[in-house]
């Protein structure tokens, strides 16, 4: 019953599109790769930067070294896994 | 309805600059990223004046640059990182005058993605590849030959990628004639699927390009420390030790494969004293500059210091890192060393982009690698020119407190020890070299040169008289000039064979270098009317008919025997200036009172033939035919303030594409000037405009100065192109020095980042809140245009309300908070019952950022004095939310905290709840 076994074209495109989901992706998956796709759009986008660096006194580029460096974990270690999903996996 | 835009002005911040020569000249020239715009900008080395001379929208956001030039090429290429999802290769063509892009591969999606490239990009230093990266995963690399026609190609992209992995810098790595190697600073993340052992942490990682097999691998890798943000790529094959300097919070450290691990290879960075913060030092921005068996490298820290980082090297690898301070500059964006001796530092938000010359390599007694440093001015480097921006802009108004003809947009700029309120106007900044009184009113000036490349004589016109000037060290009347001065002056110019030529009503006089003069009358009892007066050639009107002069072969002015009939009266003359290499000028325009310019050629000999006629509007008070850099084109400045400009042929005289434009409420004066070795014209109305050729195009654009009766085209040595007038009986010598800005800024300084800033109606005073986390004003300690703010430390707020007078720049009242209470919100309030303006202003204590949240907060309420120069402190009312948003409603205080709207109206001690939503 595991559907990543069976179709293997489609773990590929998971592979490929990081942060596509299907109905078994957990919440703090979906959450990091939100977090991830915010951080370095910030990142990427100097007005975007300038403003938060107004907004905390700092400079642009320690902004952006504390955007990639929250990148890395922005939302804590996954949770230990549930019993359900133990089996699963 | 349709929508429709107009950029007044682009964005000013530039978020990365280039160095090459991209126009294939001796030249080195900067490619500069504003936002969505590509510039190619010039710096003149004997002037230290940067200038634009290349603006272009490419309608993509610009995320980075990098220059490549093929080996042996003659000319740079750049490379782009864009939200476009692919990779491009473009070039400048200085024919054309444009961007265009040689090649053009696509790979990905649109848009600021994390995993499609396009954030760093990176070029091998011996031109032969390059390497775009994105935040996440994705590394392509790009190898660059030529075809058959010699034209620079790409092919397929070799992929570096990497799952789960965060990038932070890319540099390509000088390895000299090797396989190319770029280098990467990225960091692997536990995406939480694998168990086994520890993840590594930050690593610089060579990925090298195997030209022969066509692929890439990743070569060698080294821990990096875990604050580490930058890579510098370090000079080699010959010139240098390879390898790369990896900067990280608070030290330098040098990482290459063959670099034995050694204390001596990493360095703290010194930091300033004095600050009340633990912080290490981030460097943001640096510079490599290879001179001849030596490199040089500065790297700027956030703070704005200036690091040279001096590496001792053997022919393997470094084996001594050593730094010392340089000096202290506004913090830049992007650093970039000029092979002339010039530094230039890009900002994007500290306000202007800046020039520095170096006066020397550092200064020889400066202590290497020591823990702090102490700020010190500038001892070596000077600034030379600044090019000022408006970037960032927290809050702007459009007003028209000056009372001009547009109005002004009055903007809140800056931040940190960069803050300032800006007043722009439209027009070019226009600095005044000279003024002087002069007796009477006078009417007309004219500058000429008898001798020379300056021009020695300023002549004034009064209504029955005529001063002549001599320009030499100081102003003083000459008399021996051969000029009538008894006599007003309706027309002056300096002759081809020597002397001068000047035209009276009553005579027409031309004056020989030796001092001789002959003149010219009328007929009967005629007086000239109008008169225009070229080099080799003369024009004056008497009524309906012209009577036309020509230099002859001893240097006389003759008469030709056919008069130029313009079949109505004449009410001006525009003789163009002699063509280089003629005779004479072929055309002449005449206007005349039946609101009619008409066009005749001159011809050699005979009758002067009408060429072309257009009517006008009006009457045209003065009219100019100018061989602009885009074609011969006719000036027409009517009496009722219209500029009309029409296009000539060059062979026949007839006029095309007429466009009008209204200038200003008063008749308009036409004068031909020189602007940047192009001809122009200044038109003299309420305010003076210029209108010249402009990258590419004919611009019509105001000067920010008075209202001038009358002006010429005057050269000196301080400026080649001046600008003599007179104004309100006074004789002024201006020049425009900047001609790249449509807009021009007056700066009134602040102490910290503005927030709001509100108009006083009556006083035309703005008061305005101001205020800065993590830093504080104090410049008994360091002044802070130099040095910046002392920092303070993450959760420290310094705040200040101020009254600020904007004609003269004054504070006229400045309040400090104390305690840590900061301002965030402020407005006018008119409370139902008090007659008087009030101002509430939202004050918070201690505030943090994440979570939002603060120790308390409060409103203070203040009214305006009776002159609306200063605010009284009324009340304060503790509340218990943030106060962001204030709001005058119906005679009361609408404030929103947190989730709710509270509604307040004023007490006698505090302010009073009236209503507050659930």
């Amino acid at each position: 019953m595991d559907k990543f076994g069976m179709h293997s074209q489609t773990e590929q495109l998971f592979a490929r599109h990081v942060g596509t989901g299907n109905a078994d992706t957990t919440r703090h998956t979906w959450m990091t790769n939100q977090h991830r796709d915010t951080l370095s759009h910030i990142v990427a986008d100097n007005s975007l930067a300038t403003y938060i660096a107004i907004a905390e006194g700092e400079s642009v580029e320690r902004i952006r070294l504390n955007m990639l460096q929250r990148m890395r974990s922005p939302c804590g270690p996954k949770p230990k896994a549930s019993k359900v999903e133990a089996e699963d996996e | 309805m349709h929508l429709y835009n107009l950029t007044l002005q682009p964005a000013s911040s530039i978020s990365t600059a280039i160095l090459g020569h991209f126009s294939g000249t001796k030249a080195q020239e900067l490619v500069v990223a504003r936002n969505q715009r590509l510039e190619l900008w010039q710096a003149n080395t004997t002037t230290g004046k940067l200038s634009v001379e290349h603006s272009e929208d490419i309608f993509c956001r610009i995320r980075g640059l990098a220059s490549f030039r093929v080996t042996g090429g003659s000319k740079d290429y750049i490379v782009l990182g864009a939200d476009t999802g692919a990779a491009c290769l473009m070039e400048y063509d200085p024919k054309n005058r444009r961007f265009s892009v040689v090649q053009y591969h696509e790979f990905g999606r649109t848009g600021l993605r994390r995993l499609i490239a396009g954030q760093y990009v990176a070029t091998d230093p011996k031109g032969r590849a390059f390497m775009i990266g994105a935040v996440e995963r994705s590394k392509l690399v790009y190898v660059v030959t030529r075809d058959a026609e010699a034209r620079l190609a790409f092919g397929s992209p070799l992929e570096a990628s990497k799952a789960h992995t965060i990038c932070f810098d890319i540099v390509g790595v000088d390895v000299g004639y090797e396989n190319p190697v770029f280098a990467a600073l990225e960091s692997v993340y536990d995406d939480g699927n694998s168990d086994e052992g520890d993840v590594p942490g930050k690593q610089v990682v060579y990925y090298e390009l195997d030209l022969g097999l066509n692929h890439v691998v990743r070569k060698w890798s080294a821990t990096a420390p875990a604050t580490a943000n930058k890579l510098i790529a370090l000079p080699g094959g010959d010139d240098g030790p390879s390898g790369v300097l990896v900067c990280s919070e608070g030290a330098i450290g040098y990482y290459s494969p063959t670099a034995a691990s050694s204390e001596e290879l990493s360095v703290a960075i010194p930091r300033r004293t004095g600050q009340d913060d633990d912080r290490q030092v981030l460097i943001v921005a640096h510079a490599v500059h290879r001179m001849k068996n030596a490199f040089f490298i500065l790297a700027q820290g956030e703070a704005g210091d200036l690091y040279k980082v001096i590496v001792e090297y053997t022919e393997e690898a470094a084996t001594k890192l050593g730094i010392t301070y340089f000096d202290s500059i506004p913090p830049a964006s992007c650093l970039r060393i000029l092979r002339a001796g010039f530094l230039f530092a890009a900002s994007a938000d500290s306000g202007s982009h800046r020039l520095f010359q170096f006066e020397n390599l550092g200064v020889e007694s400066e202590p290497v690698n020591q823990p702090t440093l102490s700020l010190r001015e500038l001892s070596s480097l000077i600034l030379v020119d600044e090019v000022e921006g408006l970037c960032p802009i927290l809050r702007s108004q459009v007003l028209n407190l000056a009372e001009e003809d547009t109005p002004q947009v009055y903007a809140l700029c800056g931040r940190a020890a960069q803050s300032a309120l800006r007043i722009v106007r439209h027009g070019l900044e226009v600095s005044e070299l000279a003024v002087s009184e002069l007796p009477g009113t006078p009417q007309a000036v004219w500058a000429v040169r008898r001798q020379g490349e300056f021009d020695d004589l300023i002549v004034v016109g009064f209504r029955d008289a005529t001063l002549v000037l001599g320009v030499a060290e100081d102003v003083a009347e000459v008399t021996d000039s051969g000029l009538l001065a008894t006599e007003p002056t309706l027309a002056l110019s300096a002759c081809d064979a020597g002397g001068l030529v000047q035209a009276t009503p009553r005579v027409l006089r031309r004056v020989h270098t030796d001092g001789r003069a002959a003149e010219w009358q009328p007929p009967r009892d005629l007086r000239i009317t109008h008169a225009s007066l070229n080099a080799r050639q003369a024009v004056a009107a008497l009524g309906e008919q012209a009577v036309v002069f020509e230099l002859d072969a001893m240097g006389e002015l003759r008469e030709r025997a056919e008069a130029l009939d313009a079949g109505s009266e004449i009410v001006c003359i525009g003789l163009p200036a002699v063509p280089e290499g003629r005779r004479g000028a072929s055309f002449v325009a005449v206007g005349c009172a039946d609101s009619t310019v008409r066009v005749f050629a001159l011809g050699t000999a005979g009758e002067p033939e009408l060429a072309a006629m257009q009517a006008v509007a009006d009457a045209p008070a003065s009219v100019a035919l100018v061989q602009t850099p885009l074609g011969l084109m006719l000036f027409v400045g009517l009496r009722s303030g219209l500029l009309v400009r029409a296009r000539v042929d060059e062979v026949t005289g007839e006029l095309s594409d007429p466009r009008t434009r209204f200038l200003g409420a008063r008749a308009v004066q036409l004068r031909p000037v020189t602007v940047r070795g192009g001809a122009g014209v200044v038109a003299l109305t309420t305010q003076p405009w210029l209108c010249h050729a402009h990258q590419g195009r004919l611009r019509t654009i105001p000067l920010s100065y008075d209202a001038l009766d009358d002006a010429c085209a005057f050269a000196s040595p301080q400026s080649p192109e001046g600008l003599v007038s007179v104004a309100a009986g006074t004789l002024r010598i201006v020049s425009v020095d900047r001609l790249d800005a449509a807009f021009n800024h007056a700066s009134i300084p602040l102490s910290l980042t503005p927030r709001e800033f509100l108009l006083h109606p009556e006083s035309r005073h703005f008061a305005i809140i101001e205020s800065e986390h993590g830093s504080a004003n104090k410049p008994n300690q360091q002044p802070p245009e130099q040095f910046g703010l002392v920092r303070q430390g993450a959760g420290r707020w310094s705040s200040v309300l101020r009254v600020v007078n904007p004609f003269d720049g004054e504070s006229t009242q400045t309040v400090e908070f104390t305690d840590n209470w900061a301002a965030v919100s402020m407005a006018h309030v008119s409370f139902v019952g008090h007659d008087e303006r009030y101002v509430a202003v939202g004050c918070v204590c201690s505030m943090t950022m994440r979570p939002r949240a603060c120790e308390s907060a409060s409103i203070r309420i203040y009214r305006w004095n009776a002159e609306g120069t200063q605010l009284d402190f009324v009340h304060e009312t503790p509340v218990d939310e943030i106060p962001q948003a204030l709001l005058s409603f119906a005679g009361m205080l609408v404030v929103g905290l947190g989730r709710t709207l509270r509604l307040y109206d004023l007490g006698i001690r505090q302010l009073l709840k009236k209503a507050q939503t659930l």
